[in-house]
């Protein structure tokens, strides 16, 4: 009994006047796994509580199912919204055994005690910890209190789901194989889910619906393929994966509605068709080119757009991902390869115009939020938080 | 400058003497040999074998300073020859008596007494403690001093002021409102119960606060959102609270199992004897029974056992290490106005009755005329007070005593704590035991089992004579505080996360720098409460100070008790309120001095923001 | 922090005489003893009853010189058990008190008397004060009669044995005692609380040391001062430690004569001038303090210290658990 949520401009301002929600609206239909993807600070924490009830909002209005759980007159407590949540931390009571803080999710059916930890004891099944019911948290890994938290949020077969960030405490190999449990665990429950997270991999693996949070407004909403596609704006590009970026300027109409630039800095080949992101396109404009959107050719090959030089080679099992240095130092990371090359060798860029989307400069300001583009969509199994980690000024235009 | 201030930064060349092996034994040295001595203490620190060398040390002392002296004064009760106090080599005579007459009715008394007071201490503390450190509760700022305020108190001075509150002629009385029933609720068991237990409250808040501070906001929140109303939210949270819980119920008995001061004023004047009254008088009566007094040991020692075994049970194999560096922030509660209404009116309440009785106790003693009969007030006990020569010599004394006394506890305490937070071995329940069994015996056992152990003959004969030194006073000052402070430090401590200190050790630093940047700062309020409860404890400690000081240098608590004692009660109360006042000043300079001068970050932890 | 080591290696010719005493004045004495002699002396003041402690705790190795309390039982016990010096008598001139007072063996020297009990009562509230012990059993004193409890008050033992004797034995006395219990007599611990009850009200007569009454008077002018015959005398002692070194029991030996010289008396009647001052003078020739009362009309009894030490702790005992309870 997935329920439906709808957020209707939300807005929450702490004492002291921080901002941290500025008025998203959005729906989420019953059953749909929504990702909201955001960096430290754009809101989607307080966005979480304030669904959870544990943060009160200042304005806006939050329906559950056919319940107004939040608005101006209301704020029903956490305990009424009928709903549950992985904690970032997971929040397990540290002086309760794990069946028991699993069946503690359970109270609210009312179950007698036995039958309590019976489904208690099947949940912990299920998350494959059905032997170790009767210890302590502190005597369970991160990974088995991943679970456990994961299983008292899953029990109650609650109509929605929050969770905060819960694969953030956990290392790299542990969190891909978490995240494909709770993908996995989550829609068997069918539950309506609400994940938080600032891994734009985890948002694309996991998500149905995709919404991007900045600075405490929902900047883009969509399927997956839709913000990787079609990125709303050149941050939304950035903080989900990018090859690089090129300072260009627009110097024509290509095909399909799609528009020619050049770039700023040094000449091209010839010119390169990009996707108009956001208009207008006057003055300084950013290509963002996603790691799909680059293909490898010879320096001298007719189709070539750029020429650069490889500064490093990474081997990824499957092929190889390289990185180019552009005449002016520009960066681009990511760009698949079949074979090895070594560095300095000289190799020419073919741009897609799927890959490849051009937006106006943004105001310095929001320069701050640049994510790298290396690493990118294409490097599954990439380190968490290495979009962040390798914040470097990618082509930033001089 | 505080602790972490004073240790260098990182990346010191390694070999230079680093400020931070100032706190080592080779600070006093000079020139080339300074560097080995240093290099030698940072080998100790740096490795496991400063455990090695601390807790066999650690349990010397205790076995020297607690258990050897505390042992040689039980073990008259059996053996009253051993010491020259009677003819006996063997004897349960003196056992015996504790099962007979006004000793056995004076025990029963004591343990339920004791049980009563430390419930009544945890239900009050408790919702006083979550109230100041959990919502918006109107002067939830000065409930930490008013807590403050009635642990330094001498427990004689609320059961004068309750006394002459409510006798025949008294405050009440005079103003119309006396009745006989009250009276004889307060002057009996019940008031005995209640003035007792709301000494125990402080112990409660104390440690429930300090655990508190290391209980994330997270445990509530992921209880509401699983559906648990906020009242459910709260019963489930607060087992997390357990160790503290325990803690001060533990503290609470064994305090008032061993007080005296209640039991020779309310509980003597109320015909409602207690063991610790018997047992003084075993001491006090011409010529003493140690053996008597002794028996009557025994028998508080043993019953301390009740508290820790049921400590025990509730906490069998549970870790409760909750404080991490993820631990987020408490939201204070907006109380309603009804519920701000309540909560003020509850809390006001319980401070009117646990200062407001002192004050009447002091003001009627200290500022009236004629020793109270009629309601002239005078400054003439003050200014007797401030002409008399030398009035300041036991004061400056005494704040030494304190200080010394207080600073060399706390980081016993804390020591012990930690083993008694870390390991659940068959030793730390030994330690566990024995901490709290020191507690329950009354200050005057500590001090005559000071003079038979440290004044026997033959350590005559080897030219150690420590009686009557300040050396032993001091000694027997810490070793009397330790084992409260121990236990108090257990619950703040064990909720510490070994990573803390695991992670300064592997960011590079050694064990003493790991401590004071990883561990000391989540930690440094307990601390510091620890460190100003012993010193009001030691500044006014009075059975200790009586036999152990050293002649022609007496302590502040003697100089009061020699005045109260003889002609000179109004000179006594006046001191004693001066003493207390002098005392809270200590707090309130040092509470505000860690609030100005620690980094904000040492405040943040157990600090709430705003929901 | 500074710790002060004990005098071990002090020099041989003069050891520092460790003084134990309760006495109101023994600050003011100490430093004029020292003042006149140059010896060094250290004093410990404390109540009697943690002097007491002391001695008795630590008496396999005692560190004291002199005691100087009230009350001879405490002396007589503490001769009994060997631990003072014996047959020390000053070079002075007693007067018919000191005489009474002086013990046999001479192991101790009283220094000062104060009598137990004053009855103590305000003007204006008791208009005709009581006057024999007999009449504080009648109904006119129901609840109006307190006194101290001797488990705390060491004046108070003196006064119940003396009663005792004057009322021929311990069975006569302790149905004296039941029936002022029958009549409502409060306890308090000490002279203080004791005469505190006296001013607020709470009791009319308070049984109390001469000198704690004598100085009430003194805060509370309308307070005064009775005795009921006969009073029982209390003397204030010094006795000298027997396991002392030689040098110390000299030194002992010259406090003594100290404190009863001209001199000494003259620090004695000063120096707690509203407290342990109010005392009557053991030797000829030294007059008391003008507010005491006069004796020529009293009759003032001694009771034998070695008779009546030996029944303390139980008579103690008996008036604790049936009087005082």
């Amino acid at each position: 009994m997935a329920e439906q949520l709808v957020v209707e401009h939300a807005s929450k301002v702490y004492p002291g006047g921080n901002h941290a929600l500025r008025g998203p609206s959005f729906a989420v239909e019953p059953g749909t796994f929504m990702v909201l993807l955001g960096p430290s600070g754009s809101g989607k924490t307080t966005l979480l509580r304030a669904l959870a009830g544990i943060e009160r909002l200042t304005g806006g209005r939050i329906v559950i199912g056919d319940t107004t759980v939040a608005d101006d007159r209301t704020h029903l407590p956490p305990e009424r919204r009928d709903l549950s949540m992985v904690f970032q931390d997971y929040a397990l009571w540290p002086h309760l055994r794990a069946i028991d803080n699993i069946a503690f999710a359970l109270r609210r059916h009312r179950l007698s005690r036995g039958a309590a930890r019976q489904r208690a004891g099947t949940m912990l099944e299920r998350v494959g910890l059905g032997h170790l019911a009767d210890r302590y948290p502190a005597q369970l890994s991160g990974g088995e209190q991943q679970r456990v938290a994961l299983a008292r949020a899953l029990v109650a077969d609650t109509g929605l789901l929050l969770c905060d960030e819960p694969l953030s405490n956990l290392d790299a190999d542990l969190r891909e194989r978490m995240r494909v449990e709770i993908a996995s665990l989550v829609r068997d429950a069918g539950a309506t889910t609400i994940y938080i997270t600032h891994d734009q991999l985890e948002a694309f693996a996991l998500a149905d619906r995709v919404g991007v949070l900045q600075g405490g407004t929902l900047v883009q909403l969509g399927t997956p393929e839709d913000v990787y596609h079609a990125p709303a704006s050149l941050f939304v590009a950035r903080f989900t994966g990018l090859a690089g970026e090129l300072a260009v300027r627009p110097v024509g109409v290509g095909t399909r509605g799609h528009t020619l630039v050049e770039p700023v800095g040094f000449p091209c080949a010839r010119p390169i068709e990009a996707r108009v992101g956001a208009e207008p396109l006057q003055g300084p404009a950013v290509l963002a080119v996603r790691p799909t959107g680059v293909r490898l050719c010879d320096p001298d090959a007719e189709v070539r757009h750029l020429v650069g030089a490889v500064s490093d080679t990474a081997f990824r099992g499957r092929s190889y991902e390289l990185v180019v240095d552009l005449p002016d130092g520009t960066r681009m990371a990511g760009i698949h390869s079949e074979r090895r090359a070594s560095r300095g060798t000289a190799v020419g860029l073919v741009l897609e115009p799927g890959g490849s989307v051009v937006f106006p400069d943004e105001p310095e300001g929001e320069a701050a939020h640049r994510a790298g583009g290396a690493g990118g969509a294409g490097r599954a199994g990439s380190a968490p938080g290495d979009a962040r980690a390798e914040r470097r000024p990618v082509g930033v235009p001089a | 400058m505080t602790i972490a201030d004073a240790v260098p930064d990182a990346g010191a060349a390694p070999g230079t003497p680093r400020a931070g092996g100032e706190t080592g034994p080779g600070t006093r040295r000079r020139g080339p040999g300074r560097a080995l001595v240093l290099d030698r203490w940072r080998a100790w620190t740096g490795s496991s074998r400063l455990g090695r060398v601390l807790r066999p040390t650690l349990w010397g002392l205790v076995a020297l300073f607690i258990l050897a002296p505390c042992a040689c004064f039980l073990v008259i009760s059996v053996s009253p020859r051993l010491f020259d106090q009677g003819p006996q080599w063997f004897t349960l005579s003196y056992l015996r008596t504790i099962f007979t007459g006004a000793t056995a009715v004076s025990v029963v008394n004591s343990l339920w007494v004791s049980g009563g007071a430390a419930a009544i201490g945890l239900a009050i503390g408790l919702p006083v403690a979550w109230l100041a450190g959990r919502t918006t509760l109107p002067g939830r700022r000065v409930v930490g001093l008013g807590m403050w305020l009635v642990l330094i108190v001498p427990s004689w001075l609320p059961a004068v002021g309750w006394e002459r509150l409510v006798v025949k002629d008294g405050v009440l009385d005079r103003v119309g409102l006396g009745s006989v029933a009250l009276q004889h609720a307060v002057m009996g068991p019940f008031g005995v119960v209640l003035l007792l237990g709301i000494r125990c409250v402080p112990f409660t808040y104390l440690t429930v606060t300090a655990s508190l501070a290391g209980l994330g906001q997270e445990l509530e929140d992921a209880a509401r959102v699983h559906g648990a109303s906020r009242m459910a939210a709260l019963r489930l949270v607060l087992p997390i609270l357990a160790p503290a819980i325990w803690s001060a119920l533990a503290i609470g008995f064994a305090e008032t199992v061993s007080d005296f001061g209640v039991a020779d004023t309310l509980a003597y004047q109320s015909h409602f004897p207690l063991a610790t009254y018997q047992l003084y008088q075993a001491i006090g009566n011409f010529p003493p029974s140690f053996p008597g007094a002794a028996a009557i040991g025994v028998i508080l020692v043993a019953s301390v056992a009740v508290p820790l075994v049921l400590q025990a049970r509730a906490l069998r194999g549970r870790a409760y290490a909750v404080l991490s560096g993820r631990t987020r922030q408490a939201v204070r509660r907006q109380l309603s106005p009804l519920g701000t209404a309540v909560a003020a009116v509850g809390v006001g309440g319980f401070f009117l009755v646990a200062i407001g009785a002192p004050t009447v106790g002091a003001v009627t003693g200290s500022l009236l005329a004629d020793l109270g009969a009629s309601a002239r007030i005078t400054g003439a006990n003050y200014a007797a007070f401030l002409h008399q020569a030398g009035a300041s010599g036991p004061f400056v004394r005494s704040l030494a005593y304190g200080a010394v006394t207080a600073s060399v506890t706390v980081v016993g305490g804390f020591l012990a704590a930690r083993m008694l937070s870390r390991q659940r071995t068959r030793a730390t329940h030994l330690l566990d035991f024995l901490l709290l069994a020191a507690v329950a015996l009354p200050g005057v056992v500590f001090a005559a089992g000071y003079i038979f152990a440290y004044n026997l003959p033959f350590f005559s004969t080897l030219g150690i004579n420590l009686y009557q030194t300040t050396t032993l006073l001091v000694i027997g000052y810490t070793a009397s505080s330790l084992p409260t402070n121990a236990r108090v430090l257990v619950g703040p401590v064990s909720q510490v996360q070994p990573s803390l200190h695991d992670a300064a050790r592997a960011h590079g630093a050694g064990a003493l720098r790991a401590f004071g940047r990883g561990v000391l700062p989540a930690i440094s309020r307990p601390l510091l409460m620890a460190w100003l409860y012993t010193f009001c404890g030691i500044f006014l400690e009075l059975p200790i100070s009586q036999l152990l000081y050293s002649p022609g240098s007496p302590p502040l608590s003697v100089s009061i008790q020699n005045n109260l004692s003889t002609y000179h009660y109004g000179l006594g109360m006046a001191q004693s309120v001066i003493a207390v006042c002098i005392a809270l000043l200590v707090v309130s300079i040092a509470l505000l001095a860690y609030r100005l001068l620690t980094p904000a970050g040492w405040r943040r932890i157990g600090a709430t923001i705003r929901g | 922090m500074a710790l002060s080591s004990p005098p071990a290696g002090a020099a041989a010719k003069k050891v520092p005489l460790v003084v134990y005493s309760a006495q109101g004045y023994d600050t003011a004495m100490v430093k004029a003893f020292q003042k006149a002699t140059g010896i060094p002396t250290k004093l410990d003041t404390n109540s009697t009853g943690p002097l007491l402690t002391q001695i008795e705790a630590s008496k396999n190795n005692p560190h004291w010189g002199l005691l100087w309390v009230d009350g001879a039982t405490a002396f007589a016990s503490l001769d009994q058990q060997g631990l003072l010096v014996k047959g020390f008598e000053p070079n002075v001139k007693w007067d018919a008190l000191g005489k009474a007072n002086l013990p046999k063996d001479k192991s101790f020297v009283p220094t000062g008397v104060t009598l137990m009990a004053a009855v103590v009562y305000n003007k204006s509230v008791v208009t005709s004060p009581p006057t024999s012990w007999q009449q504080l059993l009648q109904p006119q004193w129901k609840g109006a009669v307190g006194m101290n409890t001797p488990s705390q008050s060491g004046p108070t033992y003196p006064f119940i044995a003396g009663l005792m004797n004057a009322l021929g034995g311990v069975t006569k006395g302790k149905q004296y005692f039941t029936s002022l219990k029958s009549n409502g007599l409060v306890i308090n611990p000490t002279n203080g609380p004791t005469l505190q009850a006296l001013t607020s009200g709470q009791i009319k007569l308070a049984l109390v040391q001469s000198s704690a009454g004598i100085g009430a008077e003194h805060t509370d002018p309308t307070l005064t001062v009775k005795y009921l015959d006969p009073v029982t005398s209390l003397s204030s002692n010094i006795g000298i430690d027997a396991k002392a070194t030689k040098t110390e029991i000299a030194e002992a030996k010259r406090f003594a004569e100290f404190v009863l010289s001209k001199k000494g008396q003259a620090v004695m009647k000063t120096g707690d001038p509203h407290g342990d001052s109010l005392y009557y003078p053991v030797v000829e020739g030294v007059q008391p303090r003008p507010t005491l009362p006069s004796l020529s009309s009293t009759k003032v009894q001694h009771i034998d210290p070695y008779t009546w030490g030996a029944r303390e702790s139980t008579v103690n005992t008996w008036f604790e658990n049936t009087i005082a309870k």
